[in-house]
């Protein structure tokens, strides 16, 4: 205590020795802890311990921040619809005739909303007009942006660009660029598309 | 005589203390357990220790269990505590450190805006012309376009100006539709559907349209100027 005393020479001597007394009481209470700390083990575990609580305090409170960034959730949410645009549109530009079943199916299954209705109401149609017109058509997409995205209302739009390959009858392959404007809405989920129309 | 009864019982002690070690090595249970034995141990019929040796060995043993109960628990939470830095860490990095997360199309607002507003009118200005005024494009491309957009730019300048005053050609350019597919604090990629109208005297007007993918960069005043033009 008097080293301690000593070493605090440069305070204002009412505050040193109010410090002091502190630390007496310190001392007092604490001395059942000091045989653990004068074993090297124990005051080596204590203080990996103790970082290692504060390392996951700190991850932890990361984590937590994270899961609930709205920024982050937004940011997932335009890669879900970037992602589902993509397939939709894809997929809404390919049949083959062989296939038309299989592929009008897939169509509906990418669609909801107004696209979905107009489509499912004319299936045998859309089928029928594939295999007489021996339609084979292929698409990729080149880019797509979402320029609209409202979570809430689970609604987005997308602009896309897409290669796409068209063999009619008699005709030889096509393959031309189509811009595209295409709606999107959240089914269960899942982004669909409800809407797409050819930018000129 | 009694010296070697206290040793004898000391080693008796270790002998129980060895016990314990090993169970104390399965948790905070077992330690307990091994207080019991070297309760029993101490107290092992052997009357002849003094009650301050028995004491002193009380206390010695006693010391040595909470030691090992102090070290098991202190074990336990370290390993705790670490598995969970571990866990947390990695579950935040999953979601911060992801290419979808470092992009702020659309997330920043603000900033999206910004990117759509500066690239849109940027466009416009470059692929627009008026044969008499062809300074003003020029001077549009001086402002808005930097590096290769630039270059190859004025690359084709000259033929296209001369082409324009021969043919007394005005070019009015629209954007039609327009998207950030990345944003980053510098830099930002955007795809854009361009229409543009020809007019020139004594026809019809005829119309086009360009799809471009366009990468622009933010300088430190925060404009964004157009570094690359991809004809799609």
């Amino acid at each position: 205590m008097r080293l301690f005393r000593d070493r605090l020479a440069w305070l204002a001597p009412a505050f040193r020795d109010r410090l002091v007394r502190l630390a007496g009481v310190f001392r007092g209470r604490l001395a059942w802890l000091a045989p653990a700390f004068r074993d090297r083990l124990v005051a080596g575990l204590v203080a990996l311990t103790v970082v290692a609580v504060v390392a996951a305090a700190w991850f932890g409170v990361a984590w937590v921040s994270a899961a609930r960034d709205d920024g982050l959730a937004r940011a997932q949410q335009r890669d879900a619809v970037l992602r589902a645009a993509e397939h939709g549109l894809v997929t809404l530009h390919t049949i083959d005739h062989r296939d038309a079943k299989r592929d009008v199916a897939a169509w509906l299954d990418v669609t909801a909303g107004g696209l979905h209705r107009d489509l499912a109401g004319d299936e045998a149609g859309q089928r029928e007009q594939a295999r007489r017109t021996q339609t084979v058509s292929r698409a990729e997409l080149v880019r797509a942006a979402v320029t609209d995205l409202n979570g809430h209302a689970g609604t987005a739009r997308v602009i896309a660009v897409l290669s796409t390959t068209l063999e009619t009858r008699g005709g030889k392959a096509y393959t031309g660029r189509k811009r595209v404007n295409a709606e999107l809405v959240r089914r269960d989920g899942r982004w669909k598309i409800s809407a797409v129309e050819a930018a000129a | 005589m009694r010296r070697e009864h206290g040793v004898g019982n000391g080693a008796h002690g270790i002998g129980n203390e060895g016990h314990g070690i090993g169970n104390g090595g399965h948790g905070v249970g077992n330690g307990a357990h091994g207080v019991g034995n070297e309760g029993h141990g101490g107290s092992d019929g052997h009357d002849a220790v003094s009650p301050v040796q028995d004491a002193e060995f009380h206390v010695r043993a006693s010391r040595t269990t909470a030691r090992r109960i102090t070290i098991a628990v202190l074990g336990v939470a370290l390993a705790l505590a670490t598995a969970s830095a571990v866990f947390s860490g990695v579950r935040a990095h999953q979601l911060r450190g992801t290419e979808s997360a470092a992009n702020a199309a659309l997330v920043d607002t603000v900033a999206t805006g910004a990117v759509i507003e500066q690239v849109s009118a940027s466009l416009k200005a470059v692929f627009s012309y008026d044969y008499t005024r062809l300074r003003r494009t020029e001077h549009a491309v001086d402002v808005a376009l930097v590096g290769e957009a630039a270059a190859e730019y004025r690359r084709e300048f000259d033929a296209a100006a001369q082409q324009a005053k021969r043919r007394q050609l005005v070019k009015a350019a629209t954007v039609r539709a327009i998207g950030v597919r990345e944003l980053t604090d510098r830099r930002a990629t955007v795809l854009v559907f361009l229409d543009q109208q020809v007019q020139r005297p004594g026809a019809a007007p005829t119309s086009s349209t360009a799809t471009l993918d366009v990468t622009a960069l933010r300088d430190n005043g925060g404009t964004w100027r157009i570094s690359d033009i991809e004809p799609l």
